[in-house]
């Protein structure tokens, strides 16, 4: 089938009357989470899975794309007005976006970002759509060892393009994969790590842990941080560019889009590195470079482009390959698996409507989440006011009846509490919860190709390297690692994620 | 800043980690509570020389540990035929050989020191949704959720009364609402003795 004829298939899909209205209302509720400060995109989604259990798969993804894309817009208003990261991959928008707010053009700032984000999420759509079928071809000829050195290749990218210490972020990516032996193995029957509680003999289910890990340890972080009272926010004037801005935005856009799109593909890549990679890109080819940090258009657009086109653009190994490029995509396959859904390149062929009905869905969501936001910008202000004190405790309870309604089981509930304890004693080691959710997630998979890889090749370890495709996913993988420990890479990675 | 006993080999790359925004003044930081220094101040000096990844360090290799020790009568098979104990095995050592390298250069470089916690809304919201898991199978929605309102209250600035019973009143009826009325869901809404 050619690309036109997919997509229409696709937007016959996500078109439908249900399936238009899960996007706007997932595009809606998740700007609405994402606005809260301290909520980022990953927190949000981890929230709201438990609103996509009861919906058809189709529906469930597409409402769950939409949240995810309304959370990053929704983190970006945060950004903008109260100088506020939600997540990492906002906070280069705080620098510029911030300064222009305080100079009395908010508006034109949050119009900005709005603009630059859907033509980022236009583009690397379309990109999804035409690389995602070659690339799925290619993963269908893998056997094993390829399975297994492309995990090992995304979970060592994952490591390495992140930021903070290497050595901790495979720590914890080892702890998401014992997490993920919890329960009875499906080889042998033998059950692991269950402490004796026939509760834990199906493993750890995913909602606990990532409610738990990023939901709860973001709400007792934001507590320790705020104490419950509210924001103050910027006012906002105007909303609409001037031509002069408009001048000076779109070729920023343009780059930014290229750039985040780029690094969204590689596995770890993602959100953050795309924004700071085209922040600097733009204070690079700018003639005007004194200019950022105090009030460039060009230092919103282009980051809020890249961002939006990186956070997009990890669908396509996540779709094709079956393999979660980050913690997001790790959330998006556990919804999945929820559904019955096995995530990879099977999809395309086996359920064609599902896989073009969300990547149509994602067309269609950027759109909405521009009309949406630019005259509804007025209520994100004043849900931004309101005292946490008020927020925590619906969030709260929002989080705990999702969870428990998952199996109804209240020991989901103790579970995630626990999971909260740890993510947030792991967030004040400065180890991220991130690397351990996709561990988490690869780790069944992984177990797997491993046993099997090694049953094909009788014993041999060597397979993984004699292989061709195989040895060469290692070889990169090897790569990035010597070239992260590489001194002058390391102290330029080290600045390129420290704050201004 | 008075001179160091070592030489400062390499700053540790734990430092450049963005930190989540200002941060004013922590809320809820039990006073006293020890080894409280936030980034910033000079950074404590016992133990190690960066407390942080110390502690980090500490607990991925007792993770690790506690894999092994669990695991340790498992059967791992061959490689030709991994069993059961084969992966808990190899992650455990793995685990082992990560936390020693953090705790080693922790006890080399210097780096951040422990952060300061905040006690009361980790305990407040622990205990919160600890009291809801005991609460929604036996008590029921309503008086579970009113608990979780009630406790969770605790965490943050405390709301004044009228305003506290406002918002769990409507959170109760909106949960009721929700996820009863609307999604059909079998929960029980109140306890035993109100209505079987």
């Amino acid at each position: 089938m050619d690309l036109i004829g997919n997509l229409l298939l696709g937007l016959s899909v996500s078109l439908s009357p249900d399936n238009l209205l899960l996007c706007f209302g997932g595009a809606l509720i998740g700007t609405l989470i994402g606005v809260l400060p301290g909520l980022g995109p990953t927190a949000t989604v981890a929230m709201l899975l438990p609103l996509t259990f009861h919906l058809p798969p189709v529906g469930a993804l597409i409402m769950l794309a939409g949240i995810f894309y309304g959370s990053q817009y929704g983190g970006s208003a945060t950004a903008i007005l109260v100088n506020l990261p939600g997540e990492s991959s906002s906070v280069v928008t705080c620098l510029d976006g911030h300064a222009m707010a305080r100079q009395g053009r908010a508006g034109v700032a949050l119009a900005t970002a709005a603009l630059a984000s859907l033509f980022a999420g236009l583009a690397t759509t379309v990109l999804i759509a035409v690389a995602g079928p070659p690339l799925a071809g290619v993963a269908l000829a893998f056997g094993p060892a390829e399975y297994v050195s492309l995990m090992l290749l995304g979970l060592i990218g994952a490591v390495t393009l992140a930021h903070g210490s290497v050595v901790k972020a495979i720590a914890m990516i080892l702890l998401g994969l014992l997490f993920s032996m919890v329960g009875t193995d499906v080889n042998s029957g033998d059950t692991r790590f269950t402490f004796g509680l026939p509760q834990l003999y199906d493993g750890i289910d995913f909602v606990p842990l990532a409610m738990g890990l990023f939901g709860l340890a973001e709400i007792i972080a934001s507590l320790e941080q705020t104490g419950g009272a509210g924001r103050t926010t910027a006012p906002i004037a105007s909303l609409w560019p001037k031509r002069e801005d408009i001048r000076q935005a779109w070729p920023a856009t343009v780059r930014g889009t290229v750039m985040g799109a780029l690094l969204g593909i590689l596995p770890g890549g993602g959100a953050t590195l795309g924004s700071f990679a085209a922040y600097s890109l733009e204070k690079k080819v700018s003639r005007h470079p004194e200019r950022f940090g105090q009030g460039a258009i060009e230092g919103v657009a282009a980051p809020e482009a890249a961002n939006n086109a990186a956070s997009q653009a990890c669908f396509i190994p996540m779709l094709s390959l079956g393999i979660p490029p980050n913690a997001i995509m790790a959330l998006m396959i556990g919804a999945m698996t929820i559904h019955g859904i096995t995530p990879g390149p099977q999809i395309m062929a086996k359920q064609p409507e599902l896989f073009w009905g969300m990547i149509a869905s994602m067309l269609i969501g950027n759109v909405i989440l521009v009309i949406l936001n630019l005259p509804m910008i007025g209520l994100w202000v004043r849900l931004l006011r309101v005292p946490y004190g008020y927020l925590f405790p619906a969030i709260l309870v929002f989080c705990c009846i999702g969870t428990y309604t998952l199996n109804n089981s209240a020991f989901n509930v103790l579970l995630m509490a626990l999971f909260g304890v740890l993510g947030y004693v792991l967030r004040k080691l400065d180890c991220e919860p991130a690397p351990l959710m996709l561990g988490f997630v690869l780790g069944p998979l992984l177990e797997e190709n491993l046993g099997r890889a090694l049953l094909l090749s009788g014993g041999d370890p060597t397979v993984f390297a004699t292989r061709p495709i195989s040895g060469s996913l290692l070889a990169v993988a090897a790569l990035l690692l010597l070239v992260m420990v590489m001194p002058a890479v390391r102290r330029r990675r080290d600045e390129a994620f420290k704050d201004e | 800043m008075p001179s160091l006993p070592f030489p400062n080999l390499r700053q540790s790359s734990s430092v450049a980690a963005p930190s989540r925004g200002p941060s004013p003044a922590p809320f809820g930081t039990a006073p006293g509570a020890p080894r409280n220094a936030t980034v910033g101040e000079r950074p404590l000096r016992i133990p190690g020389r960066a407390p942080q990844d110390l502690a980090a360090g500490l607990l991925i290799t007792s993770f690790g540990l506690i894999a092994l020790w669990m695991g340790r009568d498992w059967p791992t098979g061959t490689l030709a035929y991994v069993q059961s104990g084969f992966f808990p095995r190899m992650i455990g050592i793995l685990m082992v050989l990560a936390g020693a390298m953090v705790t080693g250069r922790s006890l080399l470089n210097h780096g951040a020191a422990l952060p300061s916690w905040g006690w009361r809304p980790l305990l407040g919201v622990t205990a919160a949704v600890l009291a809801f898991a005991g609460a929604v199978e036996t008590l029921g929605l309503v008086p579970a959720v009113l608990i979780l309102v009630g406790l969770g209250n605790l965490a943050g600035q405390p709301l004044r009364p009228v305003p506290l019973a406002l918002l769990g009143g409507v959170l109760a009826v909106g949960c009721v609402a929700l996820f009863v009325w609307g999604l059909g869901l079998p929960l029980r809404v109140w306890p035993l003795w109100v209505s079987p």
